[in-house]
């Protein structure tokens, strides 16, 4: 008994026309008697956090629990994706760091009704050289991407972000709540940007070379001044 | 395969290791009394709950048979007064009095019966399910009190009856189909006053509980529900039909609750003649939590001190390269929602049989390990690692290394979050390393030999060697029979019990009546041997919650040891054994490795593995008769692998490739989703499936929708052998809807699939740290069984 992609949004409209200010969106677990008919089951639903009633039109039907069954992705290789069909392929990985876990098939029953918990398997964190590069690496990406974008990339609170970029307080601790993937994902995309902007500036050097710095402003659109302070600013990155 | 050019790198991904964290804290036992508590006496008490149909599931009434020496003392009728009207006491007085039972109040019935007979008298208490029947007859609850030394935490306390001498009941859940059950230490002081001034702790009583449920799932590896264990086991007295448990309390539900005590009574009575049947007597009915319990119990048997006590003081950093080398089965899926013909095959007892090649069973008899470099032998022999080395069972005695490797593009199991959040699966990809080495299996480097052509860069390789025979080794009779002799310290435990299976196999052949049914009892316990024995145990880790953060060093294979708070202690098992648990999965590994090179060098490709099985995929320019003469080809390179004293290749063609009405060999078809996510099927002249295998996976946490006799009517009814074993008539009827508009070209809509409006899954509430739930303002009793999302 799973909730219905638009309950929620009906939910929050619902609040909204009564309150100001609109309310955080909880998500509903909704749980039922036990019964081996389907319909008594759903007529007695109710929030399993709340205790409130849940309307039998608010849950999700089998139909939509499995419209993308036949579909499933197997992520872990390329071309593997829901819509992809033919050939997987493998994935080239370069280990960007080392995350160290205990089982991870803990409590998996009870995973595989109630949804993935990341707090069910023991996690030991990263080793302390890792932990280390943390401060160093986010001042980077912020340097690139600035503050406030790379913290909502990482899901991070703005104060948590700074804490760590800045080694302040319990900066280790709050290290943790950076998700590995996001990390990664994200350093690619500034390296990526990084090589783009490196590239141009080699294009703009050599057009500098052949042009003239004043006659390449010119064409840019651009004070001279302006433009040999970006070379040589941009040289640092 | 050999040869290819290595891919771009199209991932950053950080690796998950496994890590060995041990607490900071040193355990301290208590110091125990020697006097043990008294084993359980002959008396049994059997009982079963009936229920309200509403969120609480509150009792309604219960039934009960009390046994002395298997004699029946006493039965009766109990109820709750708040959960039975006037004119239903009056049907239970009535009923009662005519077919001489007793009535009981549910307080009557928890100090007479429950305490009385259960834990005054010792009484084996059982149930079918007991948790939940438990859970319905106690009047509160909490959660379990427990210290460091007893893993009873995150699971609940019961109270039963009123009276205070009386203990709780103390409840986990460990899985789907095992609790730990046992009554929590009584009020008072249980130690004598000299006692005490000695520091000596008498240990608390704490029953005899036996679900019968848990006894099933250890003896046949698989769940049940009461009536299909009593159709399986064959009773005498079958559970009976009854649906209406929403009407009042009539004759009809009261000898329903009456059947249903018998009939469990009568299925423990046949279970534990099938377990006594294995000749393990110190093994008793309620310490058979599963099948891990009676491979344990072999090996005691068999006087096997485990490793973990021959060699307690085993380097931690060791212990962390090996956890870090540790990775499951491979289960992949190369050719995605493509309809091909494929042969599927599968080996022999994959996991005793790379037992056996490599000689495991000496590490499992031997007083600890020893270790020594073998950098140089790991970079021999992968430098001659290719098919021909391997076809020889000699080179698999030279597995049990470990090597430290820098990956540039070999082809090695990564565990990562592939995708955006935090869940990691395992995949055989191409990795790079970069500056950090990293340890795997020699099996695992001779794979990505295999795979890439090119042998990964050695850096460092331990060879592991099993330490002297340990002494005082016995023999045992598997299922109690001469014939089947085990000599643990001249046999291969895991070649002598699948060469004696297969001969229970042959000769069961031709037979019939109980002269068939006894050898399968025979050949089941056997299967349960090898399968208890071969892998589980020897990773065993049990993850315990503590009340608190504690500090934690974590070993780890890619840094220096460091400190992690952390509340989850993980807990080994008593043969825990890391080193054989990744050797085997390594060398599984390998073997599905050489089939994937086998099937890349006839020109053949593969729709997916999983574990110990591979669909062999037929491209679609090859004639069938080419195609199967292939595959057989393949099949036979693995002859020369088996150990075994009967003939035969290792890798078999599954019968799910023989017609169902001819045997002959038939084309079968494939369309794989994902790993685990599969069909197989036939077609007929209209080009319409005929199911023959179906994956339940993802499926198994959902009601079924409907059965087979509602259900809809457009699929033609599957084959016998297609159910069963964990697949449900609907999941036939998904994977039907599935294929059918795979071969019609369209995409399946989501509104074919007739099914009700709303999704169950079934789910029991039971572990403490998940909140408490309610209805209303009322609290659901703990483990009632809830339908969820």
């Amino acid at each position: 008994m799973s909730i219905s992609p638009f309950a929620l949004s009906e939910k929050i409209l619902e609040f909204a026309a009564e309150t100001k200010r609109r309310p955080k969106a909880r998500p509903i677990k909704p749980a039922a008697a036990y019964d081996t008919d389907h319909t008594k089951a759903a007529a007695s639903a109710f929030c399993r956090d709340s205790g409130e009633r849940v309307p039998y039109n608010m849950l999700k039907c089998y139909a939509e629990t499995l419209a993308q069954y036949y579909l499933h992705p197997e992520s872990k290789f390329l071309n593997g994706i829901y819509g992809d069909k033919g050939k997987t392929l493998r994935r080239h990985v370069q280990m960007s760091g080392a995350r160290y876990i205990g089982k991870e098939s803990n409590d998996w029953e009870a995973q595989a009704v109630l949804g993935f918990d990341p707090h069910a398997a023991p996690s030991y964190g990263i080793s302390a050289c890792e932990l280390a590069t943390f401060p160093e690496r986010l001042a980077h990406l912020s340097k690139i991407q600035g503050t406030k974008t790379v913290a909502e990339r990482l899901r991070l609170p703005r104060s948590a972000f700074a804490q760590i970029k800045l080694a302040k307080g319990d900066w280790e601790n709050a290290s943790y709540k950076i998700s590995p993937i996001l990390l990664s994902q994200l350093e690619m995309e500034v390296s990526s940007i990084i090589a783009v902007r490196q590239s141009e500036l080699d294009e703009l050097r050599k057009a500098v070379e052949i042009e003239g710095l004043r006659n390449m402003a010119r064409k840019l659109g651009s004070d001279p001044s302006n433009l040999r302070r970006s070379l040589v600013r941009r040289r640092k990155i | 395969m050999t040869g290819n050019s290595i891919p771009p790198i199209s991932d950053h991904l950080a690796l998950s290791l496994r890590a060995f964290a041990e607490s900071e804290i040193e355990k301290k036992p208590k110091k125990l009394s020697k006097k043990r508590p008294p084993f359980a006496s002959d008396w049994t008490l059997i009982f079963d709950t009936e229920t309200t149909t509403d969120a609480g599931q509150s009792l309604r009434i219960g039934t009960y048979q009390v046994r002395k020496a298997g004699k029946l003392f006493g039965s009766g009728v109990f109820f709750d007064p708040e959960g039975v009207s006037d004119a239903e006491l009056k049907t239970l007085k009535s009923y009662t009095a005519a077919n001489g039972l007793s009535l009981l109040s549910r307080d009557e019935f928890a100090d007479n019966i429950f305490y009385d007979i259960g834990y005054q008298l010792r009484a084996t208490i059982i149930g079918f399910n007991l948790p939940f029947d438990i859970s319905r007859i106690a009047i509160r609850h909490g959660s379990a009190r427990s210290n460091e030394y007893q893993n009873m935490r995150g699971g609940f306390t019961f109270t039963i009856s009123k009276q205070k001498i009386y203990p709780n009941c103390q409840i986990k859940h460990l899985s789907r189909n095992c609790s730990f059950i046992r009554f929590a230490s009584p009020m008072g002081q249980r130690n004598t006053k000299t006692e005490r001034r000695r520091g000596l702790n008498n240990r608390p009583r704490r029953g005899h509980f036996v679900d019968v449920k848990t006894l099933a799932n250890a003896l046949f590896a698989r769940g049940f529900s009461l009536a299909d264990l009593s159709k399986f086991l064959m009773v005498k007295n079958p559970k009976l039909d009854f649906d209406d448990f929403t009407g009042p309390v009539n004759e009809s539900m009261i000898e329903y609750a009456a059947r249903d005590v018998q009939t469990t009574w009568e299925c423990y009575v046949e279970l534990t003649a099938r377990l006594a049947a294995l000749g393990l007597p110190k093994l008793s009915p309620d310490k058979a939590y599963s099948e891990a319990s009676i491979g344990k119990a072999y090996l005691k048997e068999m006087g096997i001190v485990p490793w973990q006590q021959c060699k307690s003081q085993f380097p931690r950093q060791m212990l962390a390269n090996i956890m870090s080398t540790y990775f499951g089965g491979r289960s992949e899926v190369r050719i995605r929602r493509e309809l091909r013909q494929v042969m599927m095959c599968d080996f022999l007892s994959m996991y005793p049989t790379v037992c056996t090649l490599m000689g495991l069973w000496q590490f499992v008899i031997a007083d600890g390990m020893v270790t020594q470099n073998a950098t140089d032998d790991a970079k021999a022999i992968l430098e001659n690692a290719d098919l021909d080395w391997l076809q020889r069972p000699q080179s698999w005695r030279q597995l049990t290394m470990l090597v430290r490797v820098k990956p540039q593009g070999d082809i090695f199991p990564v565990r990562a979050a592939y995708d955006e959040g935090e869940q990691t699966t395992i995949g055989l990809n191409y990795l790079t390393s970069g500056d950090t080495p990293l340890w795997f299996t020699l099996a695992d480097c001779i794979a990505s030999k295999l795979l890439t052509g090119k042998a990964p860069e050695v850096l460092e390789a331990v060879a592991f060697m099993p330490g002297e025979m340990q002494s005082g080794l016995r023999p045992v009779n598997v299922g109690g029979k001469a014939d089947y002799r085990v000599d643990p310290a001249t046999d291969d435990l895991y070649q002598r019990v699948i060469e004696l299976r297969n001969s229970v196999k042959v000769a069961m052949k031709g037979q019939s009546g109980d002269y068939l049914a006894a050898l399968d009892t025979e050949q089941n316990a056997l299967k349960i041997l090898t399968n208890a024995t071969s892998y589980g145990i020897f990773v065993e880790i049990n993850v315990n919650r503590r009340a608190a953060p504690v500090p934690t060093i974590v070993h780890s294979a890619t840094s220096a040891p460091f400190n992690f708070l952390t509340d989850k202690a993980e807990e080994t098992g008593a043969y825990f054994h890391p080193l054989l648990a990744t050797l085997i999965t390594g060398a599984a590994r390998l073997m599905l490795a050489i089939g994937e090179r086998q099937v890349s060098d006839s020109g053949l490709e593969w729709s997916f593995c999983d574990t110990d099985s591979i669909a062999i995929a037929k491209p679609d320019e090859l004639d069938r008769d080419q195609f199967t003469t292939k595959v057989n080809n393949i099949v036979g390179w693995f002859e020369a692998l088996n150990p075994y004293d009967f003939g035969g290749s290792i890798l078999k063609i599954e019968p799910e490739n023989f017609s169902l009405e001819t045997g002959d060999l038939e084309p079968l078809y494939c369309w794989a989703v994902s790993a685990k996510r599969y069909a197989l099927f036939n077609l007929d002249k209209n080009n319409a499936p005929i199911m023959r295998k179906v994956s339940a996976h993802g499926l198994g946490q959902l009601r079924p929708p409907f059965n087979e006799a509602n259900a809809p009517t457009d699929m033609p009814k599957p084959h016998h052998s297609v159910l069963g074993k964990g697949i449900a008539y609907w999941h036939v009827d998904l994977w039907w809807r599935i294929v059918r508009a795979a071969i019609a070209g369209t995409l399946i809509k989501s509104r074919w699939i007739i099914m009700p409006p709303c999704c169950t899954l079934r789910f029991a509430v039971t572990a403490q740290h998940r909140r408490t739930y309610y209805v209303g303002s009322k609290a659901i009793m703990p483990i009632a069984n809830i339908a969820t999302g």
